[in-house]
């Protein structure tokens, strides 16, 4: 009998065994695990003990130096992430007891801190000169985002506040005016499992899986590539208005009334105010050309121009540009005149540019004089927006667990 | 010589088997209650988790609720899984973990090389006489790891090489052990005691 024989018989053999699982499998109602057990566990081959009463003697082993671990558990995690990514840890004191970077960007960057059990507030100091010494807040359209994951969401909250405070002195008194976005985290560990995936901080990833939340169509892995600042461009194009912090679920601007007039200052004089005109203030003015327009519109969508256009509208000239970019097509308009961007828009690509766009555009344009009467209204707005998100987020969660 | 021709005609089964590919992202679309994902992953791997596990458990029965307690282990935790190029591996792992942890639980090894091979209820379902004494050699005269072998190499389409990986094994020991192992079924059949080829 030959080889081939033998083998062919066992698979017959094994063919003919009737399995019929896949229905049983189906109604199974899973409880999905929070992290690996000793069955599923990835590890180099590892075989199971019987836990269970390890466990439990080491839940009161626990228990009983809950004080002393008190110095050296985890307790708050916080995410710094310009371009650099930082993860900082601290236990319950607020005392840091481990500062990693991220991405190599930041390895520059924490280089030589000393941050040992040193407070929070301190070694944030340090931190922020660092990357203010680094140059990283040049523009005023800079934007960094400092989220924190703390079990008690009221804890999380209060450290996003001190942080705030904390890194908005440094960098006033650096004359540096980035925009901070804040999240707290909820910590899912889909988002976990995705970041050290793909080698982002976990407050990245939740932005991303917040910008996917509204707009399912984007996809994770090509918003991992993009930096934080092109994340936001994305997101001023995906939801209900033009500010970023109206776009995503879980920011919590606690400085609100500080800052966001700072905000709205550089938003009308960059990049974020794209479907606002202000009309009396630019029909002074001249043109600012057609490279100045290029650069602002690869800027937002840094990929290949496929279309450009110049509408020599005598009230309204604008630069209008498709660019090709990230796999998606951007349809940017730029008034001649200020260099805002009027009109910024994602679509896949191969889809056809529609001229209903431009209308409605247009009609945007006449309703938009009292721009600073309604800015008021966007903010009360914005803590709405943040409530709706965050429900929506937990929702989300929910069903992640079932 | 009627067995002959029936055989040539069974012969080219493993070249037609087609290979199991797994795409490791089917695990993170599972763990999105994807069960599209949950079934291509079924029918990739049902005859090959079955062979495995069949191979250890030598039980038609008791393979199919491991198999089923294998694919909702998975459903539980594929989002959890961390891509590391092995996914045939993993779903081994976890199938064979839950069967050491149910010996253990029944606190009872069953030495199944001491139980009755010839067991008319464990083969009932095979109806070619011919399988059936081919599949019941392996059982008698193979110890585990060959049966592995031999079993993934005719059911799964898997090289030797994807099958040392997903067993755990060295490629030269699986390649020496599979070559062993068809050596003494060859032996068992054509020269042994079941004489069938008469």
């Amino acid at each position: 009998m030959k080889d081939k024989e033998i083998l062919a018989y066992i698979r017959s053999g094994i063919d003919e065994m009737p399995i019929n699982i896949l229905d049983n499998i189906k109604s199974t109602i899973v409880v999905k695990m929070i992290e690996h057990d000793d069955i599923t566990r990835q590890d180099e081959k590892k075989s199971i003990k019987p836990l269970m009463s390890f466990v439990s003697v080491a839940a009161v082993f626990l228990l009983v130096f809950f004080n002393i671990q008190e110095f050296r558990l985890p307790d708050s995690h916080i995410y710094l992430d310009i371009n650099p990514s930082i993860h900082i840890t601290t236990n319950k004191r607020d005392n840091v007891i481990d500062l990693v970077a991220i991405n190599n960007d930041a390895i520059g960057i924490i280089e030589g801190i000393e941050y040992k059990g040193k407070d929070l507030d301190i070694v944030t100091e340090e931190i922020m000169n660092s990357i203010v010494d680094k140059s990283y807040f040049n523009n005023d359209y800079d934007v960094m985002l400092v989220s924190v994951y703390n079990k008690d969401s009221e804890k999380s909250k209060n450290q996003v506040d001190k942080l705030n405070r904390v890194i908005k002195n440094k960098l006033d008194a650096n004359n540096a005016h980035p925009i901070i976005l804040s999240q707290s985290l909820d910590k899912s560990n889909t988002v976990e499992e995705f970041a050290e995936e793909y080698g982002v901080s976990i407050g990245k990833m939740t932005y991303i899986r917040n910008l996917i939340i509204q707009n399912p169509e984007l996809k994770t892995e090509e918003l991992v590539y993009l930096s934080l600042n092109e994340l936001i461009k994305i997101s001023q194009n995906t939801g209900i208005g033009p500010l970023v912090q109206e776009k995503t679920p879980t920011l919590i601007n606690d400085e609100d009334d500080d800052d966001e007039n700072d905000y709205k200052d550089h938003d009308d004089d960059d990049w974020d105010d794209h479907d606002k005109k202000n009309k009396t203030k630019s029909i002074k003015k001249r043109v600012i050309g057609e490279a100045r327009a290029k650069e602002i519109a690869l800027e937002l969508a840094n990929g290949k121009i496929v279309k450009f256009e110049f509408d020599d509208d005598d009230d309204d000239p604008e630069y209008k540009f498709e660019i090709i970019a990230y796999g998606y097509e951007y349809e940017i308009e730029i008034d001649a005149f200020s260099g805002k961007v009027i009109k910024f828009k994602q679509d896949d690509y191969d889809e056809d540019d529609d001229d209903d766009d431009d209308h409605d555009h247009d009609r945007n344009d006449k309703d938009d004089h009292d721009d600073h009467d309604h800015d008021d209204e966007d903010g009360h707005n914005n803590h709405n927006d943040h409530n709706d998100g965050n429900d929506e987020d937990d929702d989300d969660d929910d069903d992640d667990d079932d | 010589m009627l067995l002959f021709t029936f055989i040539m005609d069974d012969e080219p089964k493993r070249s037609n088997t087609k290979e199991i590919q797994i795409d490791e992202n089917l695990f993170k679309r599972i763990g999105n209650n994807d069960m599209e994902a949950l079934e291509e992953l079924y029918h990739l791997t049902e005859r090959t988790l079955y062979a495995y596990l069949l191979s250890i458990v030598k039980n038609h029965d008791e393979t199919l609720d491991l198999m089923q307690e294998t694919y909702i282990k998975i459903m539980s935790s594929a989002h959890l899984y961390k891509p590391m190029g092995k996914p045939l591996a993993w779903i081994f792992t976890v199938a064979k973990n839950l069967y050491l942890s149910r010996l253990r639980k029944n606190k009872r090894v069953i030495d199944m090389d001491s139980v009755e091979l010839f067991d008319d209820l464990r083969f009932s379902y095979i109806t070619d006489p011919d399988d059936k004494i081919v599949l019941e050699s392996a059982f008698d005269i193979l110890d585990e790891e060959e049966r592995q072998i031999i079993f993934l190499y005719a059911v799964s389409g898997l090289k030797h090489r994807e099958i040392a990986e997903s067993i755990g094994l060295k490629l030269s020991t699986t390649l020496s052990k599979y070559h062993r192992a068809l050596k003494k079924l060859r032996n068992h059949l054509t020269e042994g005691g079941v004489g069938y080829e008469g």
